[in-house]
């Protein structure tokens, strides 16, 4: 797969979906530890929304381990998540 | 401390293979004899870590768990690959490599504490920390790991692409090989029947071909639909949403000697999703309501003890592992004995009960499923009474 150039960002997407859904913090550093999956903010078919909707925006695709990662649980965490596959999954 | 749980079996596959399990978390792992030197290192040394033991040592595993109900509701529910001979290519671990695979597994486990506070529901599609119920596991490994939608993979478990024949699983061996037979028993023509949570309505139908005359209701529309495009003479299907305050008011007061229910009920016990709309009173006094005075309730539904209990033994000669009766965790089926005691305190009394058996000629198609189903009953039937006084 290759990334394309059209891309957004993974912050700009990860947070544009969230903040659709319910208050996220603002400070920086209390973003990236918001445990937004403890929340409450998302349902369960939000969190499979926003798993595809990711996937599809940011071209990538989550793997299981993924999904069962502790990364996957924070905003911080996903956001890197996103990135590290990107560049993994544009080498493929 | 580093030990292994009191919760783990290790089963023969052939091939001088074995199958570590974990009946609890229902995770498995495939190991051969040199996985017993290690376990009985580590039983003997519990915290010290294996490696100088072994270092030259190699473990292999396989990677041989899945979630087996993808393949149906009905499907082999034990959690892995049986076929030694098909198992993927083994990995071959160093000592410390097998003990953090056998950890991910819950063969091995080092926070007696942490583990046991696994056994608790789920908080959300995404928790892995916590076990959960059937549902909780089935709905997260579709909906998240599979991408798939539960109610098309419902649909598609069950039936034939045409939605008219059930697939030649337990549901056809044993469902709907013993109601058929049922159902001409007990249907006299002109019998007025009402369906509750019809689905496709696969059951009415029948039970319209015994000669009744059939309402089918449920309270999604895209079964409806499907259910009117293949009505059998006999049979009408409307959308009412059973279990909510009057949701059943257009079905006239005692409009029907009997009223059917399968695999619907278990529902009102255990909700299938935190926003499901299911009461048992309201359910309970509609179907008081809609029953003539001497009508029977009827409902068949997944057996509270051994559907969803692994396969385990001789194909010929199965044993299953129970692990929890009274306080259910995993399971999302009440009791028998919560069963009778909600309908009898609801002003029904039961006249009937049977545990459905499957059709010899299976023994032909699937010669586990046939023989565990026919020594551990996947459904029961229970036949009620509205009583002339609710006590």
């Amino acid at each position: 797969m290759s990334m394309s150039t059209s891309a957004p960002a993974a912050k700009d997407a990860v947070l544009s979906f969230l903040r659709s859904r319910g208050a996220v913090p603002n400070g920086d550093a209390q973003l990236r530890q918001f445990a937004y999956l403890d929340q409450g903010i998302l349902d369960s078919f939000g969190i499979v929304e926003m798993v595809t909707e990711l996937e599809s925006q940011l071209e990538v695709r989550f793997s299981p381990g993924d999904l069962q990662s502790s990364e996957f649980r924070t905003v911080g965490g996903l956001i890197d998540l996103i990135e590290r596959l990107r560049r993994e999954q544009a080498r493929d | 401390v580093t030990k292994l749980p009191g919760d783990v079996l290790a089963l023969p596959a052939g091939d001088g293979r074995w199958v570590l399990m974990n009946v609890f978390t229902r995770t498995c792992l495939g190991v051969d004899r040199a996985m017993f030197d290690l376990l009985g290192w580590i039983a003997q040394h519990g915290e010290d870590l294996p490696g100088p033991a072994f270092p030259e040592r190699r473990f292999p595993v396989w990677a041989i768990e899945w979630f087996s109900n993808e393949a149906g509701l009905l499907a082999d529910p034990t959690r892995y690959r049986r076929d030694a001979a098909r198992w993927p290519e083994s990995e071959q671990l160093t000592a410390e490599g097998a003990v953090e695979r056998l950890k991910r597994h819950f063969l091995l486990i080092d926070d007696a504490r942490a583990y046991e506070q696994r056994f608790a529901p789920k908080t959300t599609l995404a928790d892995w920390d916590h076990v959960g119920n059937f549902h909780q596991q089935l709905g997260q490994h579709l909906m998240l790991l599979q991408r798939v939608d539960p109610n098309k993979w419902w649909l598609a478990q069950k039936f034939e692409a045409d939605f008219v024949r059930v697939r030649n699983t337990l549901y056809k061996a044993v469902q709907e090989h013993s109601l058929r037979g049922y159902f001409s028993r007990r249907f006299s023509p002109g019998a007025d029947v009402v369906d509750i949570g019809c689905g496709t309505g696969f059951y009415s139908n029948l039970i319209a071909g015994a000669g009744a005359r059939v309402l089918g209701v449920d309270p999604s529309r895209h079964f409806v639909d499907i259910a009117r495009q293949h009505a059998a003479p006999g049979a009408r299907y409307e959308v009412l949403p059973a279990g909510s305050p009057g949701g059943l008011d257009s079905i006239p007061t005692a409009s029907a000697d009997f009223v059917f229910m399968s695999d619907a009920l278990l529902f009102y016990f255990v909700p299938a999703t935190p926003t499901q709309v299911a009461d048992l009173d309201v359910l309970m006094r509609d179907i008081r309501r809609i029953l003539r005075p001497q009508g029977s309730f009827i409902s068949v539904e997944p057996h509270p003890t051994y559907w969803l209990a692994p396969w385990l033994g001789d194909v010929r000669r199965p044993f299953t592992v129970l692990t929890e009766h009274l306080t259910r965790a995993f399971s999302v089926t009440p009791t028998i004995a919560q069963f009778i005691q909600s309908v009898t305190q609801r002003g029904f009394a039961v006249t009937w009960m049977d545990e459905l058996r499957p059709d010899p000629a299976f023994a032909e198609i699937d010669e586990r499923a046939f023989h565990f189903a026919r020594q551990f009953p996947l459904w029961q039937l229970f036949e009620m009474t509205p009583r002339s006084s609710t006590a």
